[in-house]
């Protein structure tokens, strides 16, 4: 039974964690939160569903172009939620408050577009039939999840590191005004940052309508706070950190399930993340900032 | 994204002309019988009703069904020359107790309904009820099951049934059949509706002398339910009832099935809904679903079912049946009090209302509950059977 458990929490745990690599990349490179994140991991699951159902096109075309989707969804929010606010006196607050409106409205949109009863997806388009594999019972799809999260992630790091555009954005991270004299373009920056973590937000959102089978408007909903505990757990901007707090979360629920009650599930991973907070606020993999300076 | 909004948004359109056209055309001329006087001589009552229902948030996907419920009891009302018509204001609650209480007050003070319909959720009812109670409004609830709602006060009524009433017969119906000897259960925790269906689940197994080795929670929106399955598993349940609203219900069936658990599932209310089969697809084969709506008898529940479908392009499910025969029960409660605006004669006349309808035979009890017979459900080849009452 603990080997199926600990199966299921690494599955559930992969896609938190790309999740969560999303928040952690916007907040590490430009300082704040896109909280429309969720609504675009939604976007990215509901787009490759209604393509392949509405258009009946074959369902890897219909991924490429949901995540392309995805992706212009995040650097459109870039363009309308937090460029016209940079530099505005509450520059902190007012993205955030911007790109809460800007998922309430692509969530609507997904509401009034596809209606508010679940979807699956036709029953031919990925393989369900599970098997048993030293007393594991997953799913064929289960493998290719953690796989395709293992990779992005990895991906994603070394971009950041050994690229020239990784150092760019780092650039960016550490001062926006001395990287912009440096020629640095600061708002192209921006809008890369936001394309790549709402691909990977995309990329999230059609993973777990796979593992689940399931596409509904509200999905974005549950994970939306699992990722910020994620975020926090792992370090405040940091990717292997979020990557961790979300595997880390995923465990936790399972095993809070297997070894205490179901009930406490929620509770006890609050515990761990008011414990982080008390004892390491700036999160396992996270380094100090003063902010004064 | 433009173009599978702007494609369903096309087909809506399309779908409403249609719905709009086909009904001038089915103009029953009786034989021999002398044509119906004209309708202009005296013009007809009209009998104004609020339908306070969750088009957005948690519940969207109960009311937007009771919506298109409602609004198709409004005109097969009207197409009928008998009694006053039907007019239904339609205001969206968002599944929020706090908007619920916004939206009763503009329909007792602005739109001044005669009565109201909904809200959708019980704890939208629990909020919002007492501001009509308060103003002498009868509320009809279409699909509150929850236990205390009927004491807010003499206006509220309800045409749902409770959890307490379906789920004994389906868990004792199991027990002669099998002769189970473990259960489990999995339930949602954060949730009036499913919190009540997992008392009456633990009693109705006390009843039946099923022990219970497996008692598993989740929360409202969860996806994966494998670790609480898991953990049932591992207890190897002959039964496994499940007290979860249709989209995390048809999950766990799912999940359960591919887990290996082969145990006999069994729903409530919430499960009397073509959207589970639909989302569980072999999952949901031999489930049985204790419920208050049968959907199989001929008569005129094959009518709405029709109508419905053509209208919608969808199967109602259960409460939709209840949003439709409650707007009929409203206006039999106006025609027997023969009026269409006063409030206190139509809530009288409500305990009056004695119907055949969507429903079998309707009454209420003087206690404001619903009076008709549940049935016990089984699915078979991905469609609802009754095997027992």
């Amino acid at each position: 039974m603990l080997e199926q458990q600990l199966a299921n929490g690494i599955f559930q745990g992969s896609v938190y964690a790309l999740f969560a690599v999303g928040y952690a990349l916007v907040f590490g490179i430009l300082g704040a939160l896109n909280l429309a994140h969720a609504a675009i991991f939604m976007w990215g699951a509901m787009a490759a569903w209604a393509i392949v159902t509405l258009a009946n096109v074959p369902f890897p075309v219909a991924i490429v172009i949901a995540l392309a989707l995805a992706a212009a969804l995040g650097v459109l929010t870039e363009l309308i939620g937090f460029r016209p606010l940079r530099g505005h006196p509450l520059a902190e607050l007012s993205p955030l408050i911007a790109s809460i409106a800007i998922g309430v409205i692509l969530q609507g949109l997904a509401l009034r577009a596809f209606g508010a009863d679940p979807m699956r997806l036709p029953a031919d388009t990925i393989p369900r039939d599970p098997v048993t594999l030293a007393g594991v019972t997953i799913t064929p799809i289960q493998p290719f999840i953690l796989m395709t999260s293992v990779a992005l992630v990895a991906a994603l790091h070394y971009m950041i590191r050994r690229t020239s555009f990784g150092r760019q954005m780092r650039a960016v991270a550490a001062d926006q005004r001395t990287a912009a004299m440096l020629g640095i373009d600061a708002d192209r920056v921006a809008s890369v940052t936001f394309l790549v973590a709402s691909f990977l937000g995309g990329v999230a959102g059609i993973l777990l309508s796979l593992n689940f089978d399931v596409v509904s408007w509200t999905m974005g909903d549950q994970i939306q706070l699992k990722g910020l505990t994620a975020i926090v757990l792992g370090g405040m901007g940091s990717i292997p950190g979020a990557a961790v707090g979300g595997l880390l979360i995923g465990l936790l629920e399972v095993l809070s399930v297997a070894f205490l009650t179901s009930q406490m599930r929620d509770a006890v991973i609050f515990v761990v993340f008011f414990a982080v907070l008390l004892l390491r606020p700036r999160g396992i993999f996270g380094r100090w900032v003063n902010p004064a300076g | 994204m433009l173009w599978p909004h702007r494609a369903v948004t096309a087909l809506l359109a399309m779908l409403v002309v249609a719905g709009c056209a086909a009904p001038a055309t089915t103009q029953p001329t009786p034989t021999g019988a002398a044509p119906t006087p004209s309708p202009t001589a005296t013009p007809r009552a009209e009998l104004k009703l609020g339908a306070a229902l969750a088009m957005t948030g948690f519940a969207a996907s109960f009311g937007q069904a009771q919506k298109q419920a409602i609004e198709l009891a409004a005109k097969d009302i009207n197409a009928r020359q008998d009694g006053p018509r039907v007019t239904v204001v339609v205001e969206d609650t968002a599944s929020d107790p706090r908007q619920a209480i916004t939206v009763f007050q503009k329909l007792i003070n602005v739109d001044r309904v005669a009565a109201i319909l909904g809200p959708t959720s019980t704890q939208e009812s629990e909020s919002a009820d007492p501001i009509a109670q308060q103003a002498k409004v009868p509320v009809v609830a279409i699909s509150n099951t929850g236990l205390t709602l009927l004491n807010i006060g003499d206006h509220i009524f309800r045409v749902s049934m409770s959890e307490a009433s379906v789920i004994p017969n389906a868990v004792k119906y199991v027990k002669q059949q099998s002769a189970a000897t473990r259960a489990a259960i999995i339930w949602g925790s954060d949730d009036d509706f499913t919190k009540s269906g997992h008392e009456v689940f633990l009693k109705a197994f006390g009843t039946e002398a099923i022990p219970l080795v497996s008692d598993q929670s989740f929360a409202k929106g969860d996806l994966d339910f494998t670790a609480q399955l898991t953990n049932i598993r591992s207890q190897n349940p002959q039964v496994l009832a499940v007290s979860a609203q249709v989209q995390e219900g048809a999950l766990i069936l799912q999940q359960a099935r591919r887990l290996g658990i082969n145990a006999t599932m069994i729903g409530g209310n919430a499960f009397n809904n073509p959207l589970l089969i639909q989302q569980a697809g072999a999952a949901a084969e031999g489930v049985i679903v204790g419920a208050a709506w049968d959907s199989t008898a001929p008569g005129p529940r094959q009518q709405f079912i029709e109508a419905y479908r053509s209208a919608y392009s969808a199967a109602p499910n259960q409460f939709a049946a209840q949003a439709y025969e409650a707007v009929f029960i409203l206006h039999d409660a106006a025609k027997v009090a023969q009026t269409s605006t006063d409030r206190s004669a139509i809530r009288d006349g409500l305990l009056k209302v004695r119907r055949t309808g969507v429903l079998g035979d309707f009454s209420f009890f003087p206690t404001r509950e619903p009076n008709y017979t549940p049935m016990v459900q089984q699915i078979k080849n991905g469609a609802y059977v009754v095997v027992g009452r």
